[in-house]
């Protein structure tokens, strides 16, 4: 691992023998505080009640805290920092390939948070040895620690990447919201999946284990609750599957994906980042869809689960489709550098077509994996699967195509305008909407679904029944507003193709 | 070794102004091995850009560049082996050790790893940090630290150097070591391309030069070239060994003297009559008994010649 210069070169500053001492005496004196508290207890150390558990469980949990959390904001730091000081186009110069310079960030940003968990090490296998745990299973725990926490190390490194001047504390409070979220996720105990923690703080469930069958309760970041232990197995396409190895396998594959991302943009022209190629954001979504479609539970109600699915394609295609957009330079590069005259109208749409098809295809899978999993209370057509599967793609090309439109206007931080824009329009939306209390009206929800896109996920017959016009009406309202964006988009894309500079210098000296 | 082939980069103007700004307007131009070119304009002219372009950390709107002929935005990686890149603005690694820094780079450019401690020891007493080898990189000045960056530049012993104000925040003894540096990579057959904004000491150690403005390149080549094809004027500095002879008036009767400027014993004046009849001109005042000490001609210095060039003199 030392053999990466960039690795080598974080060991070096955060490592220096002072610094490591004083946290290795700190650590030490608070685990012998502790153990040795625990230890005057009137309770025994052995045991699944045992104090010797207790303190396992502690130790991991506070590791996971450290490794996730401090390690997370020592990734948010890494590229940022260097971009903010200068420093990153001398990184950019070398030959290091884009993958070691990002492995080296990835492994060397949190070297002193994996120092830390190193002195915490001992009291573990104190507190393992005294609650006469398995050894085998402290060491799945830390497998789940170390996987939980590199595969969000790299999320963190990828946010570290594309933050802009300005918005460092920003970058850093999401990438906390996100490791909250994903740690309090009641995960395994939630309503529509069948699936467990994806997150490190999993590795404390794993180290209190008495045997290899499924944890009997769930600890998230917020709170632990005693559960029968069937409602925690993972079932995937309905088969129980073990859940050490299907976080261990989500975890890493998720990493792999920031890992490309990163990969492919750590040492490109900040202006040019384009995250994933066409293909590959395929790829993001149909494994995403994999994972939500073969984990969830088709049990509960089906238009609800239809909505949970529908939601989260939202947020992921919505991903999607931002890290499609080309900005000024993309643009103007494509232009000068097309050998016709004239942009493409699949450039002067782009990512309209693309991402209609993507989204479409996912809502599609949605309807049919749900028309599979048929409810006989439900009242299910595939007419109406199909027309929702439109409206819905329709959606998210209208408002992809609105930032993509704004992307290609001149100003300060066009991108994160648009986003605030649509953010405020869909908060009065909700807001004007609730008051009147229409959203769940049937007779008047299909007028809704010209501004929102949720009652597009409740429609059934009836719903349809009352204002079919009025649903048609909203669908063709959505592809007017995608013509108008493209038409904008269009006229900026032209106006760009107009400012190409005159004819070519010719030599002084000819 | 740099091959610029129609490249241009168009940036946005500031929000509120109309427009954009070409920092690179269809540049074309080569430098040849063992060259010291230097790229010369104002603030503002795009030379910043093409040097970053050159190293392949921004990417033309346009146009390709080679490097060793290896085209920059095709293998980027490739064509950084034989760069060594040292930015106007930068900042060092301030909680490593001045011997750990350049280490660092000496790995991330993967010399061989039995090799690097040497290495690392001859290119920081290149630079005269001997005595800082073990120091903190936070306890340099500035000087030192612009010293480590060009430490960090040639550690891998690039063929091409690309430096950007190298000089800057370096005092008036490290400017003069730095030009002794330099010197010494051209003599053992390193290419450099540099932009300073010390026109005098481009002059002095470039072999080529191109003068940049508004993203244009106004002249560029040898630059002896270079100053003959500005229309440079030939001003000559003649000098008596006696007040005696009225050389003022002299000069006034003779065909091609223009603009002179008499004084006891001395002259200086416009001729732009060729080699031969300068030579003719000296001979006839010699014969008409002026006593001649010595003809010295004067030519533009670079600072001139750009300072005329900028304001639209020639172009």
């Amino acid at each position: 691992m030392l053999a990466n210069a960039e690795v080598l070169r974080n060991v070096r500053s955060q490592l220096r023998p002072a610094k490591m001492a004083i946290a290795a005496i700190i650590v030490g004196l608070l685990t012998l505080v502790a153990a040795a508290g625990l230890n005057h207890l009137s309770i025994p150390a052995a045991g699944p009640s045992g104090w010797g558990f207790g303190l396992l469980h502690l130790l991991f949990w506070l590791q996971a805290l450290i490794l996730a959390g401090g390690g997370g904001i020592a990734c948010v730091n890494a590229i940022y920092r260097e971009k903010d000081h200068n420093t990153f186009d001398f990184q950019r110069v070398t030959r290091l390939s884009p993958l070691e310079l990002t492995l080296g960030k990835l492994l060397g940003a949190p070297a002193f948070t994996y120092f830390i968990c190193l002195c915490m090490l001992p009291a573990v296998l104190f507190a393992a040895a005294r609650g006469r745990q398995n050894f085998t299973i402290v060491l799945a725990a830390y497998v789940v620690l170390l996987v939980g926490a590199i595969s969000f190390h790299v999320f963190a490194l990828l946010i570290s990447l594309l933050t802009v001047r300005g918005s460092h504390t920003a970058a850093v409070i999401f990438v906390l919201v996100v490791l909250g979220v994903i740690s309090s996720v009641p995960a395994g105990i939630g309503y529509f999946f069948r699936l467990g923690s994806l997150s490190p703080f999993y590795s404390a469930q794993v180290a209190i284990q008495r045997n290899w069958s499924p944890p009997a309760f769930v600890s998230t970041i917020w709170e632990e609750s005693n559960l029968p232990s069937a409602s925690v197995a993972d079932v995937f396409f309905g088969h129980p599957v073990r859940h050490l190895i299907v976080m261990l396998v989500i975890d890493l594959v998720l990493g792999a994906w920031c890992l490309l991302a990163l990969a492919r943009n750590i040492k490109r022209d900040p202006t040019q980042y384009e995250l994933y190629s066409p293909l590959q954001s395929v790829g993001i979504v149909a494994f995403i869809n994999l994972v939500l479609l073969g984990f969830v539970n088709w049990k509960v109600n089906l238009i609800d689960v239809q909505a949970t699915l529908l939601t989260l394609n939202g947020v992921i295609l919505g991903s999607i489709g931002l890290a499609q957009l080309r900005n000024r330079d993309r643009t103007r590069r494509l232009l000068r550098t097309q050998e016709s005259a004239t942009p493409s109208w699949v450039d002067l749409a782009w990512p309209a077509p693309f991402l209609f098809l993507v989204a479409a295809g996912a809502s599609l899978l949605v309807s049919v994996a749900a028309n599979a999993a048929h409810d006989t209370l439900v009242e299910w057509s595939t007419a109406f699967n199909i027309f929702r599967s439109l409206f819905f793609a329709a959606w998210i090309v209208r408002d992809t195509q609105f930032l993509q439109w704004m992307i290609l206007r001149r100003g300060k931080r066009p991108l994160a305008m648009g986003v605030l824009y649509l953010l405020v329009f869909y908060a009065c939306a909700w807001i004007v909407f609730t008051s009147f209390g229409v959203l769940r009206n049937p007779d008047q929800m299909a007028f809704t679904a010209f501004v929102l896109p949720t009652p597009i996920y409740y429609l059934d017959h009836a719903a349809w029944s009352v204002r079919p016009a009025i649903w048609a009406a909203a669908f063709v309202a959505q592809w007017v507003m995608i013509v108008l964006c493209i038409f904008a988009q269009r006229n900026s894309i032209l106006e760009l193709a107009r400012q190409a500079s005159p004819a070519p210098q010719t030599d002084p000296f000819a | 070794m740099i091959e610029l082939n129609n490249v241009t980069k168009e940036y946005d103007l500031p929000p509120g102004q109309p427009g954009q700004l070409i920092a690179a307007d269809r540049l074309t131009l080569s430098v040849a091995d063992g060259e010291v070119f230097g790229l010369v304009g104002p603030n503002g002219a795009g030379k910043s850009t093409t040097l970053k372009m050159i190293c392949g950390l921004m990417l033309p709107t346009s146009g390709q560049i080679k490097v060793n002929g290896i085209d920059v935005e095709a293998q980027p990686e490739a064509a950084q082996e034989h760069i060594g890149y040292l930015a106007d603005f930068f900042n060092v690694y301030d909680e490593l050790k001045v011997w750990e820094y350049v280490d660092y780079f000496a790995r991330a450019y993967k010399l061989p790893a039995e090799k690097i401690p040497a290495r690392v020891r001859e290119v920081i007493a290149q630079m005269g940090l001997e005595t800082k080898y073990d120091a903190n990189v936070a306890g340099l000045s500035r000087g030192m630290k612009q010293r480590l960056g060009i430490a960090r530049a040639i550690v891998h012993d690039p063929p091409l150097l690309v430096l950007d104000e190298p000089a800057s925040g370096l005092d008036p003894k490290a400017r003069l070591e730095l030009k002794d540096l330099l010197r010494a990579m051209h003599r053992a057959g390193k290419t450099i391309f540099i932009t300073s904004h010390v026109l005098p000491d481009l002059e002095e150690i470039c072999t080529s030069l191109a003068i940049l403005e508004k993203g244009k390149l106004l002249r560029h080549g040898k630059i002896a070239d270079v100053m003959r094809s500005a229309g440079q004027i030939r001003r000559v500095h003649m000098r008596l060994a006696s007040a005696e002879f009225a050389l003022g008036t002299w000069l006034a009767s003779q065909p091609n003297v223009n603009e002179i400027q008499a004084g006891p014993g001395a002259a200086e004046f416009v001729f732009p009559g060729s080699d031969v009849e300068l030579a003719a001109l000296v001979r006839a005042a010699v014969l008409a008994g002026a006593p001649i000490y010595s003809v010295e001609e004067k030519t533009d210095s670079l600072e001139e010649l750009f300072a005329r060039l900028s304001t639209g003199e020639v172009m």
